[in-house]
């Protein structure tokens, strides 16, 4: 026995069943995009631990425990861990290496430290620089004044500014954007400036070239507007013509005249020959 | 007409600007060591180095009145190739040196006895006292224009400026909005040509990209013949788009529209040019 469907309730099958696709189709979707994003959160390597790939004069590194600070100093090849801070002393300067690849180069009298999971750089005294290679996931800069999300950056941190010389950073909670050649600074007044800053002075700073050339700063692509800087037109070439065809004494000379009506009303024909002596057209 | 003293615009310019200026940067000495300066980019600013620039340009340009007979149907279209090299350099307090040498000359395409050839030395002191504020200049420029025909001089002057420009970065530092006032004195042999000039002029810049630059403008000239009674109005509206093909490298393509309107009448006419140029930077 076959069973059928009464022709009067095909549309309404067909309908619920179109809704049923359509959600289920949504559904799969959320679910996958939640699946890529879960497995490229999982890509993401978290900021457990740093190297210390180089050091100049006094850096330490350590933990709070009980209310009181415990360092000890930091030498090339040390494991920084998330739970320690970095300190440094007058110029004094580090530079870490973590596992993804990503660097932060530590200036003088800073007080910095990183967070595992969230892969937070958080800057609570003094300098830093900092290259996160793209595609290996999100982080979070850290400042007194300013939280920023970034992805595949490179740029220049202090207590209230973060210049951005490669890639782009999201400042939080606001979303405003800060793309590379820009800064955002926060203002005495609690403003927020985002400016451009010179592309020409982006290389300056020790840190730039502590332990060699800043990684992830592709100086071309950003210097090439060092010298292409808005400015206001020359009008000067524009005067030649004036100058040379148009002043008193070539009017006079080339014997350009405006003839002389013969009976007061209408202009007479050009001068032929013109006389040996030009009169002055003024 | 009458113009304010250069004096008392470049005072008030001065105190305009001087509440337009805005203090971005509070960064430490030991800041600025680690990280560099960082600050809002002067958008007026040419740059911080001392730098050569040579400049190749032809422009064509049509003009309504070649034969200055006050008969507008007597067009003409002139070819106005140049070659400028320059020279800039910073100086201490904010003051700036600028020397540019110019050789062009008029092509006429009919009225070919007319061509010309002329010389100019353009030296310029810059000075502006803080970042944002106006810049205030003075100048000198000799030039010299020799008729191609008969190898005469055609006129020769020395004329000495003093100017004032300001310009107002917005959208984030990629649209300057400008405006700026000269004073020009011109003494001449012959002397017939000796006059003054004021100039105004106002404009835009835009960034459209981090390798093209595009201006619009309009300028005002007024000249003042002092041994002659004559007095000239141009109005000068142009627009120009600049790219950067290399680090050093950059083209241009202008477009300008001159109405000189002349209190004598054989003076008075209008011209449409277009211009391409190259400019080596170093």
């Amino acid at each position: 026995m076959t069973e059928s469907t009464p022709p009067g309730n095909l549309p309404a099958v067909n309908r619920f069943g179109r809704l049923e696709s359509s959600t289920q189709l949504v559904t799969l979707l959320v679910t996958v995009a939640l699946l890529l994003t879960v497995a490229l959160a999982g890509a993401a390597v978290p900021f457990t631990r740093a190297t210390v790939t180089r050091t100049q004069n006094k850096v330490a590194y350590g933990q709070i425990t009980g209310g009181k600070g415990k360092t000890r100093p930091a030498n090339q090849g040390d494991i920084v861990g998330a739970s320690n801070y970095v300190l440094t002393e007058s110029e004094s300067r580090a530079e870490l290496q973590y596992d993804d690849g990503s660097v932060v180069r530590i200036g003088q009298n800073t007080i910095f430290s990183f967070e595992a999971d969230s892969r937070t750089l958080s800057l609570k005294e003094g300098t830093f620089t900092f290259f996160v290679p793209r595609g290996q996931g999100a982080g979070t800069i850290k400042t007194a004044s300013l939280t920023a999300a970034i992805t595949g950056t490179t740029g220049k941190v202090s207590r209230d500014t973060i210049a951005v010389l490669a890639g782009e950073v999201t400042l939080i909670p606001s979303g405003r954007k800060v793309g590379a050649g820009e800064f955002a600074r926060m203002m005495p007044d609690g403003r927020i400036l985002i400016a451009r800053f010179d592309p020409a002075r982006a290389i300056d700073g020790a840190l730039m070239a502590f332990n060699g050339p800043m990684p992830g700063f592709d100086e071309l692509r950003l210097l090439p507007g060092r010298r292409f800087q808005l400015a206001m037109p020359d009008t000067s070439d524009f005067d030649a013509l004036q100058r040379a065809q148009n002043l008193p004494a070539t009017l006079q000379r080339t014997r350009i005249l405006i003839p002389r009506p013969p009976n007061g009303n209408q202009p007479g024909p050009m001068p032929n020959p013109p006389d040996p002596v030009p009169p002055n057209p003024y | 007409m009458r113009f304010l003293p250069p004096f008392a615009l470049l005072v008030l310019c001065a105190l305009v600007g001087a509440q337009a200026g805005e203090m971005s940067s509070n960064q430490s000495a030991k800041e600025i060591e680690d990280i560099g300066v960082i600050e809002e980019m002067d958008a007026n600013a040419l740059g911080g180095k001392p730098s050569f620039r040579s400049n190749v340009q032809i422009r064509s340009e049509f003009s309504t009145n070649a034969k200055q007979t006050g008969n507008h149907g007597s067009g003409d279209l002139i070819f106005f190739p140049q070659i400028e090299v320059g020279f800039n350099t910073p100086l201490r307090h904010n003051f700036a040196f600028d020397i540019a040498a110019k050789v062009e000359s008029g092509i006429y395409t009919q009225e070919q006895d007319r061509g010309f050839i002329g010389y100019s030395i353009i030296s310029t002191l810059d000075w502006r006292p803080k970042i944002n504020w106006p810049r205030i200049y003075v100048g000198a420029e000799p030039y010299r224009y020799d008729s191609f025909d008969t190898g005469e001089r055609i006129t020769q002057a020395v004329g000495l400026t003093a100017g004032t420009d300001w310009g107002y970065g917005f959208n984030k530092g990629y649209s300057l909005v400008f405006a700026g006032y000269s004073f020009t004195n011109y003494f001449s042999d012959p002397t017939s040509d000796s006059r003054t000039q004021n100039r105004a002029i106002v404009g835009l810049t835009h960034q459209f990209s981090s390798k093209m630059v595009g201006t619009v403008f309009y300028q005002f000239t007024y000249s003042d013949f002092e041994n002659v009674d004559r007095r000239d109005y141009r109005h000068l509206l142009g627009a120009n788009l600049t790219y950067q093909f290399t680090q050093k490298v950059f083209g241009s393509v202008s477009s300008t529209f001159a109405d000189n309107d002349s209190s004598a009448d054989f003076a008075s006419f209008q011209a449409f040019s277009l211009s391409l140029g190259v400019t080596v930077q170093f």
